[in-house]
């Protein structure tokens, strides 16, 4: 820095040409200062922003209880009511929607592009029981399923990638004691999910982001219609906007 | 911070020496060469560059820590408490606890855990195995997971299903976590004669 620096010589005159001179080329340095000044590793978090843009967190705590059926891979039609071939949106009210729905609203609009570069989302819930109250065969197929949606230019849109099974690991045969129901009912199972939304997520129907929510509904291949609900006990989603583009165009 | 604007001397008059320390090192310091004294910011730059990765210290932004154990580590109601409710029911896993320092005010802190548990008691048992994690000594009601039942009795012995053992994992997200020490552990409430935990981790990741 300051190559260009000239002092005055010694017996020379300081005048205010001279002086003015020296300020000007100083100024006009440290006001276009070139890359080799900026040493390796000086930059902390004093100088730069935050990566978070923004972020928000929420949590549901009692039982949730879910009946609506899978209607099959891509579709993501949301049903509200018992035992409806669709998904549900997961809420304190379960199946019924009749609640607060587990939900993250950055509070404003965000557009995936540049620096924003996307959502991280962290997801886990408590499965506390998958039933089939009427099936005695032990032939019932039963799996919970899960998935993540963003609402992205004005509709919520299913991130697909993101559906998660679990099975509900159904206990029949010789020794098992106490019924049916009590079996299932300790089935305590995790279900996490992380995953990042970058905008190539949302090519359509575009990549404003703003909420995120979590979808479930039920499996079954044997099991009678209306006799399977899903129970959900601690869950929480977490979501954060970061900045984690890299340019390195030099 | 704006550039630097230096106010010229006037020409053809007498400096006051005050006025040119002032250009030097004074404290309005967009009039002064003293923002190189660490005062210095983006609008300094010479706009045809940008900052490079290598530019910014390791750390800075974003930081965290992870803990996490080996082998298993075996709990037993013959010395715990009986209910769930007693003072000091919950008993830290050792392993699966961390205490880290956030240099800065965080915008976001993140805790995940990851744990395998498992037990050995009938299904119709009315034992209980419970986690919950606990931050900055605060029960996070949204991290309680229950490690269940797995065992039958078959022709007098006792029957393990395998499939039954769990693996458990949780997080939870804090804002505006202040500069400081925090601690994060998991805890477990065991009243069943036996249960086998194989810690994974404990990881806190914070950014400015």
């Amino acid at each position: 820095m300051a190559d260009k620096f000239s002092p005055i010589s010694t017996g020379d005159e300081a005048t205010s040409t001279k002086v003015n001179s020296l300020f000007s080329s100083l100024q006009t340095e440290v006001n276009a200062l070139p890359i080799t000044a900026i040493q390796p590793g000086s930059l902390h978090d004093v100088h730069l922003p935050s990566l978070v843009v923004d972020s928000g967190t929420d949590s549901i705590t009692g039982t949730h209880n879910y009946t609506n059926q899978y209607p099959g891979w891509g579709n993501s039609g949301i049903v509200i009511g018992a035992n409806a071939t669709g998904w549900s949106i997961i809420n304190t009210g379960g199946t019924a929607g009749s609640g607060t729905d587990l939900e993250v609203d950055l509070g404003a609009d965000y557009v995936l592009t540049g620096s924003n570069s996307g959502l991280l989302i962290m997801f886990n819930t408590n499965v506390v029981a998958l039933d089939d109250t009427t099936t005695a065969t032990g032939t019932s197929s039963l799996y919970g399923l899960f998935k993540i949606q963003v609402y992205a230019n004005g509709a919520w849109r299913s991130i697909q990638r993101t559906e998660r099974y679990t099975t509900a690991e159904m206990q029949y045969g010789p020794g098992i004691s106490g019924t049916l129901a009590s079996a299932q009912a300790s089935l305590s199972k995790d279900v996490p999910i992380r995953t990042f939304i970058s905008n190539a997520d949302l090519a359509t129907p575009g990549h404003v982001v703003r909420k995120v929510r979590v979808l479930t509904c039920i499996s079954r291949k044997l099991a009678a219609a209306g006799s399977t609900q899903l129970s959900l006990k601690e869950t929480n989603l977490s979501v954060m906007l970061i900045h984690a583009s890299l340019q390195e165009s030099l | 911070m704006a550039d630097i604007s230096i106010d010229p001397i006037v020409a053809s008059s007498i400096m006051d020496a005050d006025e040119v320390m002032e250009s030097f090192n004074g404290h309005y310091r967009p009039k002064s060469l003293s923002m190189l004294n660490g005062g210095l910011e983006n609008s300094n730059r010479d706009p045809s560059w940008t900052i490079q990765s290598d530019h910014i210290r390791r750390s800075a932004l974003c930081d965290g820590n992870m803990i996490g154990a080996t082998g298993n580590l075996d709990q037993t109601s013959l010395s715990a408490s009986t209910t769930e409710t007693d003072a000091n029911a919950y008993k830290e896993i050792p392993g699966c606890g961390i205490e880290f320092y956030v240099p800065y005010t965080a915008s976001v802190l993140i805790l995940t855990w990851q744990i395998v548990a498992a037990r050995a008691t009938l299904y119709a048992g009315s034992t209980a195995v419970q986690l919950r994690l606990q931050y900055d000594g605060a029960i996070q009601s949204d991290q309680v997971r229950t490690i269940p039942n797995n065992a039958a009795s078959l022709g007098g012995n006792l029957v393990r299903f395998l499939h039954r053992d769990r693996v458990w994992s949780g997080h939870i997200m804090k804002n505006n976590v202040a500069k400081g020490w925090h601690s994060a552990s998991l805890t477990i409430f065991c009243n069943a004669l036996q249960a086998r935990l194989r810690i994974r981790n404990m990881k806190a990741v914070w950014f400015k």
